[in-house]
């Protein structure tokens, strides 16, 4: 079982069919190239599909965020060590607002990437009961 | 829980996380170059986890084929269907080079197709096998599949050929 979480905007769970869509648009477009994208439809499926099955594998994985006003779902998470390429701004920025520290640099088939580590929880948000 | 497939010599059940082993060893090996995440633990470890994904996402996937008495993995047989394929595939791949012209891939893939058939209710049930792949066409012809020149591609820019298992009723 994957545990859902509900956060003040989102609801967090496990990734299922429905998502295929919108995570495939992402895969194919652009957007995605400082994530290794874009992706041929075979291999949007195989990483879909693992995505799902690291769950089963680890016990834990990246949940689909659903943003509770528009049923929607955006985009996916979940580790408390985030990998993010040196060009990828975005993330870097959200990587810093979370507090997160970079720990190490490395480089993944010429592309040079960022591994940062994020702090333990303070106790107040400690506990993300499943919704 | 699914219940496994019991036949002759084998029985198939849904991939565990313990099949790990056999698959990253076959993915790290030579035999693999067919599968496209040869000698890459990244990929082999996303093409186990989608294996294991599918069957939580469908409720069926490909079979994990092992000895009866021995839960060795020896294979991964059975339904593949990502969402944006034109039909539902029967797939296989045989992981211990041990296994190989025993017989166990047919064996398992006879269980797989009449599966599919007669307990998920598919209309038809097709492989699709790259054109260099001789071993796969040779077990394809041996299950009694048929070619389908017709039959929509996956991707036209890299055709494959498609084989159509007949009902395990119309079997010869």
């Amino acid at each position: 079982m994957i545990p859902a979480i509900a956060t003040e905007r989102l609801d967090m769970r496990g990734p299922l069919l429905a998502d295929y869509a919108h995570y495939a648009a992402f895969w194919r477009s652009e957007r995605s190239s400082h994530s290794g994208g874009p992706l041929p439809d075979w291999g949007i499926w195989l990483q879909f599909a693992a995505m799902r099955g690291h769950w089963e594998f680890r016990g834990f994985g990246l949940w689909t965020l659903v943003e509770r006003s528009h049923g929607q779902r955006t985009l996916r998470m979940g580790r408390i060590i985030s990998y993010v390429a040196e060009a990828n701004h975005r993330s870097q920025h959200l990587a810093e607002r979370l507090g997160a520290r970079v720990a190490e640099t490395g480089d993944h088939g010429g592309d040079p990437f960022r591994i940062s580590l994020h702090p333990a929880p303070s106790p107040i948000d400690s506990d993300p009961r499943p919704a | 829980m699914t219940p496994p497939l019991v036949t002759a010599r084998l029985v198939l059940r849904p991939p565990a996380p313990r099949d790990w082993d056999a698959f990253h060893d076959f993915m790290m090996s030579d035999r693999s170059t067919a599968f496209g995440s040869h000698k890459n633990l990244g990929r082999a470890f996303r093409a186990f986890a989608a294996e294991i994904g599918h069957w939580q996402i469908f409720g069926y996937g490909m079979w994990a084929v092992t000895r009866q008495g021995d839960d060795t993995c020896l294979g991964l047989v059975g339904p593949w269907t990502p969402p944006d394929w034109p039909e539902r595939e029967v797939g296989w791949m045989i992981l211990s080079p041990a296994a190989e012209g025993t017989g166990i891939a047919t064996e398992a893939a006879r269980a797989a197709i009449s599966h599919a058939y007669d307990v998920l209710g598919w209309e038809s049930v097709v492989s699709y096998i790259g054109p260099e792949n001789h071993r796969s066409i040779r077990l394809a012809e041996k299950l009694g599949a048929r070619l389908d020149p017709a039959a929509p591609q996956i991707d036209a820019a890299s055709p494959v050929l498609v084989y159509r298992h007949p009902r395990p009723e119309a079997r010869a």
